[in-house]
C-alpha cells in the first residue's frame, strides 16, 4: 500500500507504528473478550446455580471472575496506551514531514513560483492530511479487521461449527471494501476539483469584492456566494448516503451472522458468549468502510508536497557580476518586461539601479539573487549574495539567532555589536530587557518597519557576502540617519558589488553611479 | 470548557440546523437497544429451550434495525453540518466582500475551504451528540433501574466522578500545561515563519542548520503535545474504565448472586433474565457519554478555526462613522465630495477634508505613491468604512454610499472578479441576463473582440480568468463595466502590474472614454489628463 510506504519513507522510528498497531489489537480483542466472557459466566453460573437448587452443584468461579477483571483493566490500559502511542507517531510523523516539506520548498526557490500566503496555507493543510494518515486511515481499518476476524476465532476455539457464520463478516467487509474502492477513490478526486474550484470562487469572491458592491444587488451577491460551495457540500453528502449503503450491507451480513449464529444447537453459555461477542463487534466494523476515500485523498495531498532534491549544481561562480543581454519577466512564463542589456560589474563597484516606478527594478534584483529564472540571456555572479528586500524577513528568534541564523560562522561578539553600531540600534539593543537575547517578532519585542530594516541590514553585513542587493534600504528612515548609514555601508562594503534600489536623494550622494532600467529602450549610464 | 458551550459561528450567524430528527432517531435506537437486550436476555437466559425461528428473526431484526437507526442519525447530522458549513462559507465571502478588509486577498482561499472545514462537525453532529449523551443514557438508566434498582444508582454514584475525575484532571493539565501550551503556540508559528523567509535562508545558503532546526523544534513541540496529551486522554480513560468495571462487576455480581454465593442487595432478587439483559445495557450507558467525549475534539477544532476566521476578517476592518446632518446644498456636478476625509480607525486620518466635483464626461486623476491610501479612500465610497466626514452627492442627490446609484456606476481596477467559465458569463457577473449583441459590442469596444475567436462569448477562462493574459482581461473588466452604460467609473490602478505594452493600450482605451471618471493611480502614462490631483502628507492638491 503506497501510503503504507509512504509513512516508512519518513525515517521516523517504525517502532510506534507498529506498537499503536498491536496496541489496537489487544485493545479490541479485550473489548470484545470482555464482553464473550462476562456472557458466558453469567450464563454458565445461572446454570450452575439452577443446577445447584437441585441439588447438583459444581462450577469454579475464581478463574473466570479474575479473568473478566484483567479484561477490563487491559481493555482500559490499552485503550490508553493506544491513544498515547498512536498520536505520539502522529507527532513523530510531523516531525519527518516538517523538515521534508521545508527542503523540499527550498528545492523550489529559484523557479520563478513564490510561495505566496495562499499556497504555504494549503500546504500546511495538505500536510495535516498526511499527518493524520495513522490516526484516520490505518487504525480505524486494523481495528474493523480485528472485530470482524475476533467471532470465527474464538469459534475456532470453543464451537468450531460456529466458525461459518462467523466468517460472513469478514468476507462481506472484505467485498464492500473491494468492490466500493474505486467509487470511493474517484469521490476523493471530484472532491478534491470541487474543493479547488470552490476555493478558486471564493478567491475571484474576494477579488472582486469592490466591483460586486456595484455590479451586483445584495440579493444576487449572495446567490453567488451561495453557490460558490454548494457543489462541494452536495459532495460530502454523496459521500454519507454512500456509507449509508455500504454500512447497510455490512450491517445486513453482521445481522445474517447473527441469526445464523442464533439458531445453531449449540451450549448455552457458549452460544451466549459468541452472540455478545459478535453483538459487540458491530459498531466496530463501520468506521473503516470509506478508508479507500482516506487513502486517496492522503495520496492526493503526498503527490502536492514538495519532494526533496539532492541540490542543483551552482554554475562557476566568478568574482564580477557579468550580466549579458539579460530579459527580466516578474514570473516565469511572463513576457519580459525590459530590453536585453548588459553589464559588468567588478568588486569595489556600486551603482543605483534606476527607471519609473514599475520598470522593474525589483524584479531585476530577485533575478540576481536567483529567486527567478531570467527570461532570456545570462549572468555570472559570486557565489555569496546577500539580499535586503523592501519588506525584509527576520526570522522569528532571539535577536542574536535572528541576525546569525543560517549564517556560514558565527560572528564573534564584537563583530555582532559592531553590525547592530553601524546601523545605530546597538542603543536600542543595550535597553531591551535581555539585550541581544531578547525575543523579536510575533509574541516578542516588535520593532518598527524602520529597525525591521536596519535589522536586515545588521543580518547582511554579518552575512559578509561579496554580492550585496538592496531594495529601498532607507525606505522611513529620517534623511540624516539614512545619509549616515549609507555612507558606512558603501565603506564598508568598498572591495565588494553593491547593487541598490532607491528613488531616495541620499543615496544619488552616496552610491553617484546610476544604471537606468528602461522598458523599450537600451540602458545607459549616468553619472 | 464553558466556552465551547458558546456559539462558535461568530463570523455570522448560521442558522442551527433542525436537529429534531436526529434526536428521535437517536432516541428510539437507545429503545431499540433496550428492547434488543430484553428479547435477546428473554431467548438466551437459562432455563431456555431452543428458540423458535421467528423469535431469532425477531431478535436479528432488532440488531439490525438498531445498526441502522444509529447509523441514519448520524449520517442525517453529518448532512446537516455540511448544509450548516456551505452557508457559514458563504457568509464568510459575504463578509469579505462586505467589509473589504486589506488590498490583498491573502490565503482568503484556503481559509475559505480548508480552514473553515472544522465547522461542519461542530454545527452538524456534535449538538446532537451532546444531546443524545443525555438522553440515551437516561433511557437506558431507567430500564436498568426498573430491572435491579441498586445497579441503577451504583451507575448513576459515576456519573458525577466522571465530570469531577475530569475536572481535577482538566486542573492538573491545565496548571502543568500552560506553559506548554505558550510553547505549544511559538512552536507552531515558528514553522510557518520559517517557510515565510524560504528565500532568504536559500539565499544565505546555509539551510541545513535551518532544516535541522525545524526537525527539532517540531520534536520539542511533540514532546511538549505528548505531556499535555497524556493527562487529557487520562479523561476518556476514567470513562473508559467505568465501561469496562461496571461490565466487570455486573458480571460477577450478577454470576454470584445467581450460584447464591452471595444475598442480592436489598434482598432483591435478580433472575437469569435479569442479569443478561443487565449485562448487555450496562455498556450502554457509557457509549452516548463515550461518543461526546470524542466528539469534543470537533469543537475545540472548530473554535479555534472560528477565532481564525475571525481574527483575519477583523484585521482590517475600519470603523463606520456616520456623518453629521447634511447641509442643504444643490451641486451641479455628477459627482461631489464635499468636506471628505478618510482615515484608519478614529485617530489616524489618511487624508485631510478636501472637495472634490467630477463633471459629465471627464476623468479625474488622482495620483499618489502606494500606501498613501488611495485604495482606503476608494472603499470607504463603496462602503462608508474609513471615512471619517463629509458628504457625497450624485447628480445633485445626496448619497450616503455610492452602491446607492449602483446603476449609474462601474468599477474597473487591478483585482477583478473572475470565475471559471465563459466569456459571456464573466460579462454578466454569472447571471447570463444581457444581451448577446450588446456583449459582443462591448467587447468590440475595448478591441478584444479579434483576438477570442469563432466563438468569443463562449470562449472558456479558467480560474481566476486562466487562459487570458493580464491585458486582455483588463479589457474585459472594462467591457464588463462599460456594458451597463454607467455615468461614472471608478477605476482602480487600472494599469498596475502590467506589461508596457499592455498598459499602453489599456490606458489609451481609458483616455479615450467618454464617461465620467475617477481614476486613482500612480501610473505616469495618465500625466496628459486635464483633471489631475496628488495625494502628498495626508492631503489632495490639484496637479495643474
Amino acid at each position: 500500500m503506497k501510503l503504507w510506504r509512504t509513512l516508512r519513507t519518513l525515517e521516523m522510528p517504525h517502532w510506534p507504528l507498529y506498537l499503536a498497531m498491536t496496541l489496537t489489537v489487544i485493545m479490541t480483542l479485550s473489548a470484545l473478550g470482555l464482553l464473550a466472557l462476562s456472557g458466558w459466566f453469567l450464563t454458565a453460573a445461572s446454570i450452575a446455580g439452577l443446577a445447584a437448587a437441585a441439588g447438583a452443584y459444581s462450577f469454579n468461579i475464581l478463574q473466570p471472575s479474575s479473568m473478566i477483571r484483567l479484561l477490563a483493566v487491559t481493555r482500559t490500559v490499552s485503550r490508553y496506551a493506544e491513544r498515547l502511542i498512536s498520536h505520539d507517531a502522529t507527532l513523530h510523523v510531523v516531525v519527518k514531514l516538517r523538515r521534508r516539506v521545508f527542503e523540499g520548498l527550498l528545492a523550489t526557490v529559484g523557479r520563478g513560483h513564490r510561495a505566496d500566503d495562499e499556497s504555504i496555507e494549503r500546504l500546511m493543510q495538505d500536510s495535516s492530511v498526511v499527518e493524520g494518515a495513522l490516526l484516520r486511515t490505518l487504525l480505524p481499518l486494523l481495528g474493523a479487521w480485528v472485530a470482524a476476524l475476533f467471532t470465527p476465532l474464538l469459534a475456532a476455539v470453543i464451537a468450531p461449527a460456529a466458525i461459518l457464520p462467523g466468517l460472513i463478516p469478514p468476507i462481506v467487509l472484505w467485498v464492500t471494501l473491494r468492490l466500493r474502492r474505486d467509487a470511493y477513490r474517484h469521490l476523493a478526486d471530484e472532491l478534491d476539483q470541487a474543493a479547488r474550484r470552490a476555493r478558486n470562487r471564493a478567491l475571484a469572491l474576494a477579488d472582486g469584492r469592490a466591483e460586486l458592491h456595484l455590479a451586483l444587488s445584495s440579493s444576487e451577491i449572495e446567490r453567488q456566494t451561495n453557490a460558490a460551495y454548494a457543489p462541494l457540500a452536495a459532495l460530502r453528502n454523496r459521500r454519507v448516503q454512500m456509507e449509508w449503503i455500504d454500512k447497510m450491507i455490512i450491517g445486513g451480513g453482521h445481522a445474517l451472522a447473527f441469526a445464523w449464529l442464533a439458531l445453531l444447537p449449540l451450549d448455552l453459555p457458549i452460544l451466549v458468549a459468541l452472540l455478545l461477542g459478535l453483538l459487540a463487534t458491530a459498531e466496530l466494523l463501520t468506521p473503516g468502510v470509506a478508508v479507500s476515500y482516506e487513502i486517496r485523498r492522503v495520496e492526493l495531498a503526498v503527490a502536492r508536497l514538495p519532494e526533496p532534491e539532492t541540490p542543483k549544481v551552482q554554475a562557476t561562480p566568478s568574482r564580477a557580476l557579468v550580466i549579458e543581454n539579460l530579459m527580466i519577466a516578474p514570473q516565469m512564463g511572463e513576457p519580459p518586461i525590459t530590453e536585453p542589456f548588459s553589464l559588468t560589474l567588478n568588486p569595489g563597484d556600486h551603482i543605483r539601479l534606476e527607471g519609473p516606478s514599475g520598470v522593474g527594478k525589483t524584479t531585476c534584483l530577485r533575478t540576481l539573487a536567483g529567486f527567478i529564472p531570467p527570461h532570456a540571456g545570462a549572468f555570472k555572479r559570486p557565489s555569496s549574495v546577500a539580499f535586503v528586500e523592501q519588506s525584509p524577513w527576520l526570522p522569528a528568534d532571539y535577536l542574536w539567532r535572528s541576525l546569525t541564523l543560517g549564517l556560514a560562522e558565527q560572528p564573534t561578539e564584537d563583530a555582532f555589536w559592531q553590525a547592530l553600531n553601524l546601523v545605530e540600534l546597538d542603543d536600542w539593543v543595550r535597553q531591551l530587557p535581555a539585550q541581544e537575547k531578547t525575543w523579536i517578532g510575533m509574541d516578542g519585542v516588535q520593532p518598527s518597519g524602520g529597525q525591521w530594516r536596519r535589522l536586515a541590514l545588521a543580518r547582511m553585513v554579518l552575512q559578509s557576502a561579496e554580492l550585496v542587493l538592496l531594495d529601498e534600504p532607507t525606505e522611513g528612515l529620517e534623511p540624516a540617519l539614512a545619509a549616515r548609514i549609507l555612507t558606512r555601508l558603501t565603506d564598508l562594503l568598498a572591495d565588494r558589488i553593491l547593487v541598490v534600489v532607491s528613488h531616495r536623494s541620499e543615496t544619488t550622494e552616496a552610491i553617484p553611479r546610476g544604471v537606468a532600467l528602461r522598458p523599450k529602450s537600451t540602458q545607459t549610464t549616468t553619472g | 470548557m464553558d466556552d465551547m458551550d458558546q456559539p462558535t459561528d461568530r463570523i455570522a450567524l448560521v442558522q442551527q440546523p433542525n436537529q429534531r430528527a436526529h434526536l428521535i432517531l437517536g432516541s428510539l435506537e437507545a429503545i431499540s437497544a433496550i428492547a434488543l437486550a430484553a428479547v435477546l436476555a428473554l431467548l438466551f437466559a437459562p432455563p431456555v429451550t431452543a428458540p423458535s425461528t421467528w423469535a431469532v428473526l425477531g431478535l436479528t431484526a432488532l440488531v439490525l434495525g438498531r445498526r441502522l437507526l444509529a447509523d441514519y442519525w448520524f449520517g442525517l447530522s453529518e448532512i446537516a453540518g455540511q448544509t450548516a458549513l456551505a452557508s457559514y462559507r458563504a457568509r464568510f465571502s459575504q463578509r469579505v466582500i462586505d467589509a473589504l478588509p486589506r488590498e490583498t486577498s491573502g490565503s482568503v482561499g484556503a481559509l475559505a475551504i480548508e480552514g473553515t472545514e472544522p465547522m461542519a462537525a461542530r454545527l452538524g453532529r456534535f449538538p446532537t451528540i451532546r444531546l443524545l449523551s443525555v438522553i440515551q443514557p437516561l433511557l437506558v438508566l431507567s430500564v436498568i433501574a426498573y430491572i435491579h434498582w441498586p445497579v441503577a444508582v451504583g451507575i448513576l454514584i459515576t456519573v458525577p466522578l466522571i465530570p469531577l475525575l475530569m475536572i481535577v484532571i482538566g486542573m492538573g493539565a491545565k496548571s502543568a500545561s500552560q506553559k506548554q501550551v505558550d510553547s505549544l503556540t511559538r512552536l507552531g508559528a515558528h514553522y510557518t515563519d520559517r517557510v515565510r523567509g524560504l528565500e532568504t535562508l536559500w539565499l544565505t545558503g546555509h539551510s541545513q542548520v535551518v532544516s535541522e532546526e525545524i526537525e527539532s523544534s517540531a520534536d520539542r513541540l511533540r514532546r511538549a503535545t505528548m505531556k499535555v496529551l497524556k493527562l487529557a486522554f487520562l479523561t476518556s480513560a476514567v470513562l473508559e474504565f467505568f465501561s469496562a468495571l461496571s461490565i466487570a462487576l455486573l458480571a460477577v455480581y450478577v454470576g454470584l448472586t445467581l450460584l447464591n454465593l452471595i444475598t442480592p442487595l436489598f434482598g432483591l432478587p435478580i433472575s437469569p433474565v435479569d442479569g443478561l439483559c443487565l449485562l448487555i445495557l450496562a455498556p450502554e450507558f457509557y457509549n452516548p457519554i463515550r461518543r461526546l467525549m470524542a466528539a469534543w475534539h470537533d469543537a475545540s477544532e472548530a473554535k479555534s478555526a472560528d477565532d481564525k476566521v475571525h481574527e483575519i476578517l477583523t484585521s482590517g476592518a475600519q470603523g463606520r462613522i456616520e456623518p453629521a446632518t447634511r447641509p442643504a446644498q444643490h451641486p451641479k456636478a455628477l459627482f461631489e465630495l464635499s468636506e471628505y476625509s478618510v482615515g484608519v480607525g478614529a485617530n489616524r486620518t489618511l487624508i485631510r477634508p478636501f472637495d472634490l466635483a467630477i463633471e459629465p464626461h471627464q476623468i479625474t486623476a488622482i495620483f499618489g505613491p502606494s500606501g498613501s491610501g488611495k485604495t482606503q479612500f476608494l472603499n470607504s465610497l463603496l462602503t462608508g468604512q474609513g471615512r471619517l466626514a463629509g458628504h457625497l452627492y450624485f447628480d445633485g442627490q445626496p448619497i450616503d454610499t455610492l452602491t446607492d446609484v449602483r446603476e449609474s456606476v462601474a468599477w474597473m481596477g487591478q483585482h477583478q472578479w473572475f470565475d471559471e467559465g465563459t466569456v459571456y458569463e464573466a460579462l454578466t457577473y454569472g447571471r447570463n441576463d444581457l444581451p448577446e449583441q450588446a456583449c459582443i459590442e462591448a467587447l468590440a469596444s475595448v478591441g478584444l473582440l479579434p483576438q477570442l475567436g469563432d466563438r468569443p462569448l463562449e470562449r472558456t477562462l479558467g480560474a481566476r480568468g486562466q487562459g487570458l493574459s493580464g491585458g486582455q482581461l483588463r479589457r474585459l473588466g472594462l467591457a464588463r463595466a462599460l456594458l451597463t452604460k454607467p455615468t461614472l467609473m471608478l477605476l482602480d490602478e487600472p494599469t498596475a502590474h502590467l506589461d508596457a505594452d499592455a498598459a499602453d493600450q489599456i490606458a489609451e482605451l481609458i483616455m479615450n472614454l467618454s464617461v465620467a471618471a475617477l481614476l486613482i493611480t500612480h501610473d505616469d502614462r495618465f500625466a496628459c489628463l486635464p483633471t489631475r490631483y496628488r495625494l502628498h502628507d495626508c492631503a489632495l492638491e490639484p496637479l495643474s
